[in-house]
């Protein structure tokens, strides 16, 4: 081999070499896909990898139900479990225009969504779906720019749950929450909620009982409203009651270790429980889970109790499809896959019935296609009357934050819920 | 003589390579570090130095760093300790030819291949404050009360993600004490011995300055590696419960992908980064010293 073939060789390598790394660049980027194509992105227990079997299939039928009828071809892509860290990067990626055409957004954060993704008027009324249907608190959600942007596709909320043999009826007050759970206590029975360090704890428990005294999150121009006054007693009393609940040994001190919900499903199923906060997803789980017994007739739900007994209210939270195709073809065929699979009467009915989640449009409540659970006509209910969303600004994630770590002190008897307070102004820059 | 002549061309690609993947990004976050920036790209932001002042002047970064520092401070001494001991019972074991030191050296082992999520998980399974807890479970047969509260307390909660982090990380120091043991001269030991040095003399006098070299090395690594604890935590209590076992990582992760806040992220990652620097810069100035005074 002569020098210059060697030479030679060697330019071809760093050629190769150089292709290689454009090629595999080019693979990374988005705008590569064939034509009539577009990418799906679900939340990993909505995917078509779903570990529920019954939702996976769903999602698998509607996929390719849609692809067979119009010649489109769907890629499904799934998010990371971690939610926060699933929809920041989400944002990121659409105000670099480079997010998936189809995405579910976490109904809360949507509005920092709104201005990268295409408006819905036309395909909605196109498929006869009307924002006058969906309940008036997911409006904000869905159309904080004027036009509807976002389709809200399941929703929920949080309950009391109470065991028919232990409580005689959902104690409607902090007192009668204080004095039941402490009777049923004394049989070994506690009552339990979700009061660790997570958005679950302040959602289920926390805001309820702070927004049923009258205070605001955050005020008009983003400033956190427990603040000061009123706002402020109503925050520290919500927390003094949290920390009454453990101290006078209705609630126990492992609540500040439980993150989630479906955290207290184990806890109901080996019958250590007389009440519980928690989500209206969690009576179909618990159905399947609870084989000693039948847990829809066992127990019933009453509205989270409020320091008065009355001026309920509970947290609903939810997911939507947003559009955030570039392309008007794409857009257009792309939202149609969500509005019959997902949003329109039919499909959201078979979705809401397969996930256990709650519809959030009226109608779907009488479509023949709906099968709730024993308990929905009563979420329904609290839908109408007590449920309200989370504040839709950007400062609600830090305030969240704040709030978490001191319910977090007060349930782990740390903090006083005056110092949890200030500490947590304290760390809202 | 041509490529001798210019070695630098074959340093290029390994120097691009560098400045994409290592110099660019802490070039970013310097630079994010002194803005008021978001996650979001489209969002305004300007240029400011508030990020590190409120990290400054804020109660909640002094406190994550309170449990940082004893985090890491009561991880390595631990990992180091144990470490130590293990690969000299290890190493015992194998001179004197008793069984099972080869077995042992795996089971050890397999805790630091094990990923930090999956720890995350077996602890809190064995943490789990009901009698349905395997170590509440265990101490109620032998006449606990079977409710010990490991994680919801604050201050046994900061001491179980510390033992769980000792678990973990104890291996790594075991397999490199083990390997300096194998360097120790025998024959050394041995005539120690015939001078009548007791163990504990013949280990101060000839293993541990075998062993020095290792032991720097292996306290360097270990206390980065503990300063970048993210995913084992994250798994067990999330830093929680309040901020008792918030560490460095985890915060950065919450100011950053939780809150948004990418200034403030930045910049409290910009502490970390000197903090690992200022460690593998005393590692880099022992082992200088040591070059020219072996």
């Amino acid at each position: 081999m002569t020098a210059g073939g060697s030479a030679l060789g060697r330019r071809k390598l760093f050629t190769l070499a150089a292709a290689g790394a454009l090629a595999g660049l080019a693979g990374c980027g988005t705008g590569s896909l064939p034509p009539r194509t577009f990418r799906w992105l679900a939340i990993p227990t909505e995917s078509v990898q779903s570990p529920t079997k019954a939702r996976a299939e769903y999602a698998q039928r509607v996929l390719s139900g849609y692809q067979r009828t119009s010649g489109w071809r769907v890629v499904p892509q799934i998010t990371v479990t971690d939610i926060d860290q699933a929809m920041a990067k989400l944002l990121l990626q659409a105000s670099q225009h480079r997010a998936p055409e189809v995405a579910a957004v976490d109904s809360y954060l949507f509005p920092r969504f709104a201005r990268y993704a295409n408006d819905l008027s036309k395909p909605m009324a196109e498929a006869g779906v009307r924002l006058g249907d969906w309940f008036p608190q997911f409006h904000p959600v869905m159309a904080s720019t004027g036009q509807p942007r976002s389709l809200m596709f399941e929703t929920d909320v949080r309950v009391l749950f109470c065991r028919k043999d232990l409580v005689d009826r959902p104690p409607a007050s902090w007192d009668e929450l204080l004095h039941a759970g402490r009777k049923a206590a004394a049989h070994g029975k506690q009552v339990l909620f979700a009061g660790a360090r997570s958005e679950d704890s302040v959602d289920a428990v926390l805001w309820p009982f702070y927004w049923s005294q009258g205070g605001q999150l955050l005020t008009a121009d983003g400033k956190p409203g427990f603040a000061h006054g009123k706002g402020r007693q109503a925050m520290v009393d919500a927390l003094a009651f949290i920390r009454e609940l453990i101290t006078e040994e209705a609630a126990p001190q492992r609540v500040a270790t439980i993150q989630s919900n479906d955290d207290i499903n184990p806890d109901v199923v080996a019958d250590r429980v007389s009440m519980f906060i928690g989500g209206s997803w969690q009576a179909s789980q618990l159905q399947e889970l609870v084989t000693d017994g039948d847990f829809a007739k066992d127990w019933t739900i009453g509205p989270i109790p409020s320091r008065s007994g009355q001026d309920h209210t509970c947290m609903a939270g939810g997911w939507t499809w947003a559009s955030f195709a570039e392309d008007p073809e794409v857009a257009q065929e792309s939202i149609r896959l969500l509005l019959d699979g997902y949003v329109a009467d039919e499909g959201m009915a078979r979705w809401c019935t397969v996930s256990g989640n709650l519809p959030p449009r009226s109608p779907v409540y009488r479509n023949s296609a709906y099968h709730g659970d024993a308990f929905t006509e009563l979420y329904r209910e609290h839908l109408a009357r007590y449920a309200r969303m989370r504040p839709l600004r950007k400062e609600y994630q830090q305030v969240s934050q704040a709030m978490q770590i001191a319910l977090s002190s007060v349930t782990s008897l740390s903090a006083e819920p005056e110092a949890a307070v200030d500490a947590a102004l304290a760390q809202i820059v | 003589m041509k490529t001798a002549a210019k070695p630098w061309i074959w340093l290029v690609p390994l120097g691009v390579l560098l400045l994409v993947v290592f110099g660019y990004p802490i070039v970013e976050i310097v630079r994010l570090s002194f803005t008021d920036s978001t996650m979001v790209s489209g969002e305004p932001y300007s240029y400011t130095g508030s990020a590190y002042r409120s990290v400054v002047t804020g109660p909640d970064f002094a406190d994550t760093l309170r449990v940082t520092s004893a985090f890491v401070v009561f991880s390595v001494v631990f990992q180091l300790l144990l470490g130590l001991l293990i690969a000299l019972l290890v190493d015992n074991a194998k001179r004197r030819g008793l069984r099972g030191a080869m077995i042992t050296r795996t089971v050890v082992l397999t805790a630091w291949a094990i990923p930090g999520v999956v720890i995350g998980v077996l602890w809190q399974l064995l943490y789990q404050e009901s009698t349905s807890g395997i170590l509440n479970y265990l101490g109620s047969l032998l006449g606990f009360s079977g409710d010990s509260a490991f994680l919801s307390d604050p201050g046994n909660a900061l001491v179980s993600v510390t033992i769980a982090n000792v678990w973990r990380g104890t291996a790594f120091s075991m397999i490199l004490m083990y390997a300096g043991l194998q360097t120790v001269q025998r024959d050394l030991l041995e005539a120690a011995r015939l001078d009548g040095a007791s163990p504990f003399q013949a280990f101060r006098a000839v293993t541990l300055p075998a062993l020095l070299p290792l032991i720097a090395i292996d306290l360097v690594t270990i206390t980065v590696e503990t300063f970048n604890s993210f995913d084992m935590i994250m798994a067990l209590t999330q830093g929680g419960p309040g901020t008792s076992t918030q560490v460095l990582a985890l915060k950065v992760y919450d100011q950053i992908f939780t809150q948004l806040g990418l200034g403030r992220g930045a910049a409290m990652s910009i502490v970390l980064l000197l903090i690992n620097a200022v460690m593998i810069a005393i590692y880099f100035r022992y082992h200088k010293r040591r070059e020219v005074n072996p």
